[in-house]
């Protein structure tokens, strides 16, 4: 469980547009471990699906330009030629997206679009290719699945595409599995067979799984271990319990408080006052500052160091000497 | 499928059915032929007998029920200028503006295709540049003066090709390449819009997570669906073509219908030029008919249902 | 407006056009003071003179053709039945499309199903043929070539109009306003118009464009206007007999038309991005 398999360190992604230069991941290092399940929780824009997105470098450069270090084993992810990148792509790391309805190509069959990946990555025969793609769509529960082959995209459901997607990501037996909103354009009872099912696909294959979410409800029900993103940053990063029971930075307390609780009194709903930060002119200091009630002077001039305390990781002047003094 | 194909039968019969009528109605505003049958010193009365006998007295229903059951059985009348059955002076030309089309048409989707792939794939590099300004030069250049220049360079200047006419299939290239150009060019315009509309779709992202080449992603993911988007409007300008047909064979004096068409009209020789329309007409219904068919076959949507 | 010339500014491709309109349209209406010659004076003294710029004189700056008529002054006056056809033809198709649009989305039914079928025949009929079968019934005539162009490009107002119609019909607040008695004539006005009047002006832009190719085509086939009148297409046509000894009688022409069309459609491009970006005509 404590190998690293993949260590993000220090990235940057810049896009260069007509209107001017947006900063859409800002010092970004974080690491996975095998088996491990970590979720990348933030808003639309905070830079969750970039920083994925960077990892198996689906980016088009220009207009993106990535820095930094993405190690796989030991190599460096970022250094690779487009070639060489190609044989991790959908083989070591697979990535499976938010929108199961238009991410199959509509002209070709389901059979066709998985087995395809198995003819890039490894040599086998038609015949062979049928058996494994018709084993992992038994895997992922997928009835009648001989039937399915000849099918089109149009021919299923969002919830059946979705998982053909997650079989298709799992034929070569990745180390890592990205999933970027798997489950966001599901119904709600899907999205619990979907997360239900990643995660004994987890457990079967120890695949390492990075769950990016806007939803703090899936990241309960799936991860190890959570990293609050917010304007390109990871602000806040722990163990999945920690972080419920001992949020830290101020943002990650009014999520949880804006999520409604099942339980006790109608309260009102909080939410957080004032709005993200353009990424085209990021502040300065804390890119939270002026949404946060704590902050002060300090906040706004500087940019708040990483608080390291047993596994929980914070980005916040509250916790450091300098505040307590003051 | 079938349901889908037959209803679009239907709809190219009754357009076939409609051309007829917009025939015959232009037709008799020109007022009937009769006064040019027959010669000037003709009398009022011999006139009248003429008319009487052709049918042209006869109620106007009548006589569109004549004239649609005589191009059934394919009877247009005699050719004034040519003193022969009206579709045999025209059918005899078929095959010389068949070889051009064709020709041209492939011209078109030789340089549209791989100029509108690359041009996507390139998009806003030089090569774009490039390629975009030509096909919007293309688009502006009249075909009838390209054919004028080609022939003052190529045959005039550097006598590698005959002027006009057919005789070999040298004589073929400059025609084709007038001809197809325009439609190159608007091909090349809607292919790298569609093209890069499509690269911008999500299952272009996942086969790119794949490990899926760059040539993969583009000719079987990419282009394949651009073209299903295409396909009609490619359909429509392969048969406008045959429109076009009649300006650069009248530039390269190329022996087909086209050329025909404009003779005919100088010499108000309106038989043929009634078969011609037709014909086209017909042509151009048949070839969207076919291009429904193509456009079925590769999207399995409407194959399926 | 202010947005409009920034925008043009900023577009040099949008500018060139726009520009080179403005000039063939200037030319058209000036023609009388700017020509040096009448489009028809012979000067059978002078015939099939090159232009300066190829060993002619500064008598006849571009040359003159096979009757010694002056090339300049016949480009000049050839702009008038360029402009003029372009433009009344346009807008006469804006208007019939129009017209057809309106009540065949605001009607339906059979009406619709009609006007439809007549959108369809004309869309599988070559355009290039319906122009040369009316010219040649009709006879020579500018208000006959104005005619066929409109014919043959009101199809695509039709369609525009008839499907926004049928969009604004869907619309929930449509139903909301009628009612509260808003009439059809109100919501066309306020909610349709609008809404449409961006991809028209792309459309009649574009539109123009190819009516002016056509014009040249008919010219060309010396079945556009009168033949005395001097055209480009007609003039491109003459000069093709002299093509081995005078080629630039043939060349000149088709670069007025070549340019002229090439300004029409570089400011339909740049039309179409400023007023409405994801339109793709």
């Amino acid at each position: 469980m404590n190998e690293e398999i993949l260590q993000v360190r220090d990235l940057l992604v810049k896009f260069h547009t007509k209107y001017g230069t947006a900063s859409a991941v800002n010092h970004v290092s974080f690491s996975l471990a095998r088996g491990e399940k970590l979720g990348i929780v933030g808003e639309s824009g905070s830079g969750k699906s970039v920083t994925s997105k960077s990892i198996i470098r689906l980016l088009q450069t220009p207009p993106a330009e990535i820095s930094g270090e993405i190690l796989f084993h030991d190599t460096d992810l970022l250094r690779l030629s487009e070639k060489a990148m190609q044989h991790y792509r959908g083989n070591k790391i697979s990535m499976i997206f938010q929108e199961p309805m238009v991410s199959l190509n509509p002209l070709y069959t389901i059979g066709n679009q998985m087995s395809e990946v198995l003819f890039i990555h490894e040599k086998v025969s038609k015949a062979e290719a049928r058996e494994r793609v018709l084993a992992m769509l038994r895997t992922v529960e997928i009835p009648s699945p001989e039937e399915r082959l000849r099918q089109y995209p149009f021919e299923l459901s969002g919830g059946m595409r979705q998982r053909v997607m997650i079989a298709m990501s799992l034929l070569c037996h990745p180390e890592i599995l990205i999933a970027d909103e798997p489950t966001t354009a599901l119904d709600v009872t899907i999205q619990a067979q979907i997360l239900d099912l990643l995660n004994e696909l987890n457990r079967k294959f120890n695949t390492s799984i990075i769950m990016i979410t806007h939803d703090l409800g899936v990241i309960a029900e799936m991860v190890d271990r959570v990293a609050v993103m917010y304007a390109g940053r990871i602000v806040e990063s722990a163990p999945v319990k920690e972080l419920f029971s001992h949020p830290q930075h101020p943002y990650t307390i009014g999520l949880l408080n804006a999520i409604p609780k099942m339980k006790g009194d109608r309260e009102k709903l909080e939410t957080i006052e004032g709005t993200v930060p353009s990424l085209y002119q990021l502040p300065e200091g804390c890119a939270f500052a002026n949404r946060c009630t704590y902050a002060c002077s300090l906040c706004r001039g500087n940019q708040p160091p990483e608080i390291r305390q047993e596994g929980h990781s914070v980005r916040c002047f509250r916790y450091t000497d300098e505040w307590k003094e003051s | 499928m079938l349901k889908y194909l037959s209803k679009r039968l239907v709809q190219s019969l009754i357009a076939i059915l409609g051309i007829t009528v917009i025939v015959f109605i232009v037709l008799n505003i020109t007022g009937d032929p009769v006064t040019l049958m027959l010669p000037e010193t003709a009398s009022f009365e011999e006139i009248e007998a003429m008319r009487q006998k052709l049918g042209f007295n006869d109620p106007i229903l009548v006589q569109y029920g004549r004239f649609l059951l005589n191009a059934v059985r394919g009877d247009f009348g005699l050719s004034y200028n040519y003193n022969q059955p009206a579709l045999d002076v025209v059918l005899e030309r078929v095959p010389a503006t068949v070889t051009l089309t064709l020709a041209a048409l492939g011209v078109s989707l030789l340089i549209g295709i791989p100029a509108g792939i690359i041009s996507a794939v390139k998009r806003n590099t030089l090569t774009d540049t490039v390629i975009r300004s030509l096909a919007l030069l293309g688009q502006c250049v009249p075909a009838f003066w390209l054919g004028i220049m080609m022939m003052l360079l190529f045959a005039v200047r550097l006598h590698w090709l005959p002027t006009s006419g057919f005789e070999t299939w040298g004589s073929l290239v400059m025609p084709a390449f007038t001809l197809g150009l325009f439609t190159a060019a608007t091909i090349t315009r809607m292919l790298r819009s569609n093209m890069i509309e499509i690269m911008g779709r999500e299952y272009i992202d996942v086969a790119k997570a794949k490990g899926l080449g760059a040539f993969v992603i583009i000719m079987k993911h990419a282009f394949k669906n651009a073209m299903s988007s295409i396909m009609t409007i490619i359909g429509m300008q392969a048969a406008s073509l045959l429109g076009g047909a009649v300006i650069t064979e009248t530039v390269f004096a190329w022996p087909g219908i086209g050329r025909l068409l404009v003779q005919s009209i100088n010499k108000s020789d309106f038989m043929v030029v009634e078969v011609i329309v037709l014909l086209i007409a017909t042509a151009f219904v048949i070839i969207n008919f076919i291009v429904d068919i193509l456009y079925c076959v590769i999207n399995p949507r409407i194959r399926l249902q | 407006m202010r947005l409009f010339w920034k925008s043009l500014r900023e577009s040099k491709t949008g500018m060139l056009g726009v520009l080179i309109v403005l000039l063939v349209v200037l030319t058209a209406i000036l023609a009388p003071i700017l020509a040096p010659y009448a489009p028809g004076k012979q000067d059978l003294m002078h015939k099939l003179a090159d232009p300066i710029f190829a060993g002619g004189t500064s008598d006849h700056l571009l040359g003159t053709d096979q009757l010694g008529r002056d090339i300049l002054s016949r480009l000049i006056y050839g702009s008038r039945v360029t402009i003029l056809v372009a433009f009344f033809g346009t807008v006469l198709a804006g208007l019939i499309g129009v017209m057809l649009g309106a009540v065949s989305g605001y009607y339906g039914k059979w009406v619709d199903a009609v006007i439809m079928r007549i959108v369809d025949i004309q869309l599988s009929f070559p355009f290039v043929l319906l122009a040369l079968f009316v010219a040649a019934v009709l006879g020579r005539s500018l208000r006959n070539v104005i005619i066929v162009a409109a014919v043959s490009s009101w199809v695509q107002y039709a369609r525009l109009i008839r499907g926004e119609i049928l969009n604004v019909r869907e619309l929930e607040y449509i139903e909301a306003i009628r009612s509260v008695g808003a009439k059809n004539n109100w919501i066309i006005l306020h909610h349709v118009i609008p809404n449409v009047i961006s991809p028209v002006i792309v459309q009649a832009t574009l539109g123009m464009a190819r009516i002016i190719l056509m014009e040249a085509s008919l010219s060309f086939l010396g079945l556009g206007v009168p033949l005395e009148v001097p055209t480009w297409g007609r003039m491109l046509s003459e000069g093709r007999d002299y093509m081995l000894t005078n080629p630039w009688m043939a060349i000149l022409p088709g670069l007025a038309i070549t340019l002229t069309v090439l300004g029409v459609n570089l400011m339909g491009d740049w039309l179409r991005d400023y007023l409405d970006p994801k339109l793709d005509i």
